[in-house]
């Protein structure tokens, strides 16, 4: 039974009609509310609830009344409703281990029940292999092999026009190691394979490398604008418009009447059918730029509205059923007229001020997953040159290569400026010259060049000259014009439909800011807990793991400074949540104790009401009047934003909060909110004791300070992108990458030893030929240093006159005394504490420092005490006391003895004397002279 | 549906009163306070109050007919999803 809820669930979202759908999936899809109406929806929502509440509440009653279910199972039916079934393993698991393909059919379809029949059809899910190992063959051939010949392309049934799939991911990228990877994607290539299993040595394979075909050597790339809007994948079928997200919901009814008009315009000279991918943004035809995120739907109704007011909405554009084959059919919207409880705007008859006339919707287009229809044979051939295997007429082309699927998309599309448009985009080719995509992609594709199979070393010119024009691009959109990033595409990858192997497959690879690990735009903002959340879950259950800030009001005075809701924050370590709850006096015992919680300096409000906000919450509001403000106080707008439990500002402590952006949202009193908040740092200086609050309450930011610093950000930002031309590249070559991290691991390796092992052998013993047994059944352990012979070292002399001078002089690392030790008989391990004997390199190397160090404070706290008791040692006390049985020595100690002994032909070890010793305890001394 | 929605609808079907104990430990689900042990888990802390009020006994009940269950459940909510972008009022 649980195995078939855990599939089931995965249905549900798009089973349970749009507004469920909505609250849980991620905040991407969620519309801004316009200000001016809420407050009337909300009181109209309050009457009509009932009646979908007495069928809520009915169906439930029926569960028990009239099919007899018990606790158990309406428990699972709750779990089913929430989508969290908390079974241990993930719907994605399940699917895998019925059919290892199951979850790719699964993101073509969405559709459970088709997907589970085509699992069970042995025969189909043979041919789907089939064409698969195919698939992989071409990958990375096409039109590089330097034979001319193309690989097999044919239509398949990936995905059905009208059917609910997933769109490809991209996964987050390194900006210095990014060309590095993308030269990995060479080696899984036929040809490179070849090489491989023909070639004895590596260095054999990279010298043959060189001779591949250029196109493999640097594979061309498409450079990307990252849009800040909606990912939706565009169905045309027989020129009816359905539109459906990532989150896999059908968004039809709101975009289709807007958008779909421009769209059928775009395509006209072809009768096709298709599914396009793309971004979609609000558009702001008065401002000449696109909206904000959040804002799609509000211009998508405002322009709807418009539309309908001037009669030029398509009747097509209503009289979509979405997939009648799959189940995941939504509501259909009537044509005409507004919805009840619809914002209806009053712009009277002066239709030139209605938001609608300068507000739409646009579409970035970026690629094609499906082609059918009378045209789509003829498309492919004069876009592409060639005609696709098979006899279907059309079909799904994920497997075409990104090359040929932009040619198709650039001559099927014919570009609405500011309507439906293909995103900003460069393709940077094989011999490091960039190209644009309007030319790119309509030139005949050329036949490869004999010239470019010719071995040419000047690899790390192109690649650099390659990386250059990635850091140009980079840097005019996102520095310059604050675009949210790049997405960095390989031209010969297939489209992999959005699963998290997708991702992983990164043929896509976005880049953001962020990840350069620059300052976010909006980092470090102190902010004051006010409130806070209980967790939800399992582990977490009881505990404070989010907390509601506030920033300062500006107008608060000095000794009633007053607060502003800013927003709800998370994400840190459990134990930092800890230790905050422990400075604050709450207390939850355990999970499993029925025992009630001790509050502390916590509060609870129950009641979700504004008059009930506590005093130190300011009075004025920026919830609805960004700039002047009201009176009211919050009005929290989301249930789930009233905390829990309440903190007074005086007990209360500060979070560092780090977020990518600040943007406008109504839900908290600050007028603006975050966008991806975490927790930096909780800052608990000074809770808990008297009056430490008014102190660190100036230290919170101000809701004007928060604007200003963001804005100031964001214009330094692009002032500096205009001013620093000659900046280094971001983006690193294999060998500068390689460069890099060498020149890292030297600068810590005094810190950070290389080989961490446990006391084992460390020394293998097949490959080195004994030479005595001198050292037999003696353990040494050589400690992490430098060993080297200093010329100057008056052991030198020694060395020389005894004759083991040339032993030690071809020593040049730790590996190196480890095997002559081993040449000896000797046995060497890495633990200190197992050995008889440990070798030092020098008195300066950290660990030999510990040692030391460790031994001069034990004598001090001897001196002090002059008795140790065990008991009441602190752990570093006891670390240093075992450290303090080992006494180092000078590693030359046993090329010395070893050589002594050989001459006199000894059998017992020579002892060390005093000043063989780095590190000697004093103890040690008398035993040992 | 969300969590809260849900404790609300199924604290009516069973006719508890919202102040009793057991109304609030379905309603402040994440409450250690009201729920004690259940904190966070509103399955489990139903599953609790409704274990004191029913024999725990197996339905016949088919797949089929709770999948047709489960889709009239969805239908309630018809009108709102027409409502589209004013949902965050309607909590």
């Amino acid at each position: 039974m649980s195995a078939f809820f855990t599939l089931l669930w995965r249905e549900l979202p798009q089973k349970l009609p749009q507004h469920y759908a909505h609250t849980h999936s991620s905040s991407r899809s969620e519309g801004v509310p316009t200000a001016g109406n809420s407050h009337g929806v909300a009181r109209k929502s309050k009457e009509k609830l009932p009646s979908a509440k007495q069928k809520r509440i009915q169906w439930v009653r029926n569960l028990s009344e009239k099919y007899g279910m018990g606790p158990v199972e309406q428990k699972w039916i709750i779990k089913i409703l929430i989508c969290k079934m908390q079974l241990g393993v993930s719907a994605d698991k399940a699917m895998t281990c019925i059919d290892e393909d199951m979850l790719n059919l699964y993101a073509g379809s969405q559709n459970l029940e088709l997907v589970c029949a085509q699992v069970a059809d042995k025969q189909f899910m043979k041919r789907r292999r089939e064409i698969f190992e195919m698939k992989i063959r071409s990958i990375g051939v096409s039109k590089g092999q330097g034979n001319g010949t193309q690989p097999p392309l044919s239509f398949t049934n990936d995905v059905h026009v009208g059917r609910i799939c997933l769109p490809m991911l991209a996964d987050r990228t390194d900006f210095r190691k990014l060309f590095t990877h993308i030269g990995l994607r060479m080696n899984s290539t036929p040809a490179v394979m070849h090489l491989m299993s023909t070639c004895s040595s590596k260095q054999e394979v990279a010298e043959k490398k060189r001779f591949l075909p250029r196109k493999l050597r640097h594979p061309p790339i498409v450079l990307e604008n990252k849009l800040d809007g909606e990912r939706h994948l565009v169905h045309v079928k027989r020129g009816i418009i359905t539109i459906n997200s990532r989150n896999s919901n059908w968004y039809s009814e709101i975009y289709s009447p807007v958008i779909g008009p421009h769209i059928r315009r775009a395509m006209q000279k072809w009768d096709v059918d298709v599914i396009l991918d793309g971004e979609m943004t609000g558009w702001d035809d008065g401002m000449k730029s696109d909206a904000q995120f959040g804002w799609n739907r509000a211009f998508a109704k405002n322009r709807e509205d418009f539309l309908k007011r001037n009669q030029q909405v398509d009747p097509r554009d209503y009289n979509f059923s979405h997939s009648k084959t799959g189940r995941n059919n939504v509501t259909h919207k009537k044509l005409g007229g507004l919805g009840k409880g619809e914002h209806i705007s009053d712009f009277g008859s002066d239709n030139s001020l209605h938001p609608g006339s300068f507000q739409w919707i646009k579409y970035h287009i970026f690629d094609i997953l499906y082609l059918d229809g009378p045209d789509a044979r003829k498309l492919v051939k004069m876009a592409t040159g060639f005609d696709p295997d098979g006899k279907e007429k059309g079909g799904a082309i994920l497997n075409f290569p990104l090359d040929v699927r932009k040619r198709i998309l650039y001559a099927l599309i014919d570009p609405q400026p500011n309507f439906v448009e293909h995103v900003r985009s460069l393709v940077v080719n094989e011999d490091g010259s960039a190209i644009t995509p309007e030319v790119f992609f309509t030139q005949q594709p050329e036949r490869p060049d004999s010239a470019s199979c010719d071995a040419t070393d000047d690899d790390e010119q192109i690649e650099k000259k390659r990386a250059r024009e990635v850091d140009k691009f980079y840097n005019d959109l996102v520095l310059k014009e604050s675009q949210e990033g790049i997405i960095v595409k390989e031209l010969t990858s297939p489209y992999r439909l959005g699963t998290a192997s997708s991702r992983h497959m990164a043929y896509w690879r976005k880049l953001k800011p962020c990840y350069a690990g620059e300052q976010s735009a909006a980092s470090d903002i102190d902010a004051l807990v006010l409130g806070a959340y209980y967790a939800d879950g399992k582990t977490r259950n009881g505990r404070l793991t989010s907390y509601l800030c506030g920033l300062l009001d500006d107008d608060s005075e000095e000794g009633e400074y007053k607060f502003m809701t800013f927003c709800k924050v998370t994400g840190h370590s459990m134990d930092e949540f800890g230790r905050a709850e422990q400075l604050t006096g709450f207390f939850n015992s355990s999970a499993d104790d029925s025992s009630k919680p001790t509050l502390g300096k916590w509060f609870t409000i129950e009641e979700n009401k504004k008059e009930l906000v506590p005093s130190f919450v300011s009075k004025k509001s920026l919830q609805f009047n960004k700039t002047a403000g009201d009176y009211s106080g919050w009005i929290p707008m989301k249930k789930d934003d009233w905390p829990h439990l309440w903190i007074h500002p005086k007990d209360s402590f500060m979070v560092e909060i780090k977020a990518s952006e600040v943007v406008e949202s109504t839900d908290f009193s600050a007028g603006v909110c975050l966008r991806f908040p975490r927790i930096q740092k909780i800052r608990l200086e000074g809770v808990g004791e008297y009056d430490a609050g008014e102190k660190h309450f100036s230290l919170c930011d101000s809701v004007n300070g928060v604007k200003r610093a963001y804005a100031d950000f964001k214009n330094m930002a692009a002032l500096k992108a205009s001013t620093d031309q000659v900046t280094t590249c971001k983006f690193l070559t294999v060998n500068e990458l390689n460069k890099d991290i060498r020149q890292n691991n030297r600068k810590k390796s005094y810190r950070k030893p290389k080989e961490i092992i446990k006391s084992a052998q460390v020394v293998e013993s097949s490959s080195i030929k004994k030479e005595s047994n001198i050292l037999k059944k003696l353990t040494f352990c050589v400690l992490p240093g430098t060993y080297k012979l200093d010329q100057n070292n008056v052991d030198c002399k020694d060395a020389k006159k005894n004759g083991y001078f040339e032993d030690i002089n071809c020593i040049q690392k730790k590996g190196d005394v480890e095997i002559f030790i081993f040449k000896h008989g000797g046995k060497c391990v890495s633990d200190e504490l197992g050995a008889e004997y440990v070798l030092g390199g020098r008195l300066e190397d950290a660990k030999v420092q510990t040692i030391s160090r460790g031994l001069e404070r034990l004598e001090m706290r001897l001196a002090e005490k002059n008795v140790l008791s065990k008991a009441k040692l602190t752990k570093k006390e006891e670390n240093d006391l075992r450290l303090s049985k080992i006494c180092v020595l000078n590693w030359l100690f046993i090329f010395r003895v070893v050589a002594k002994m050989k001459r006199n032909n000894l059998t017992r070890l020579i002892p060390p004397r005093s000043f063989d010793y780095l590190v000697l305890n004093k103890e040690e001394v008398s035993v040992s002279v | 549906m969300k969590e809260s929605v849900i404790a609300e609808v199924w604290r009516e079907a069973c006719n508890l009163d919202p102040e009793s104990a057991d109304a609030k430990l379905m309603l402040h689900y994440q409450d250690p306070s009201k729920a004690g042990s259940f904190a966070g888990d509103l399955p489990k802390a139903i599953f609790s109050v409704l274990e004191k009020r029913m024999p725990n006994t197996p339905s016949s009940i088919t797949v089929g007919q709770f999948n047709k269950l489960l889709d009239e459940l969805a239908g309630f909510n018809v009108k709102k999803a027409v409502l589209g972008g004013s949902k965050n009022h309607l909590r």
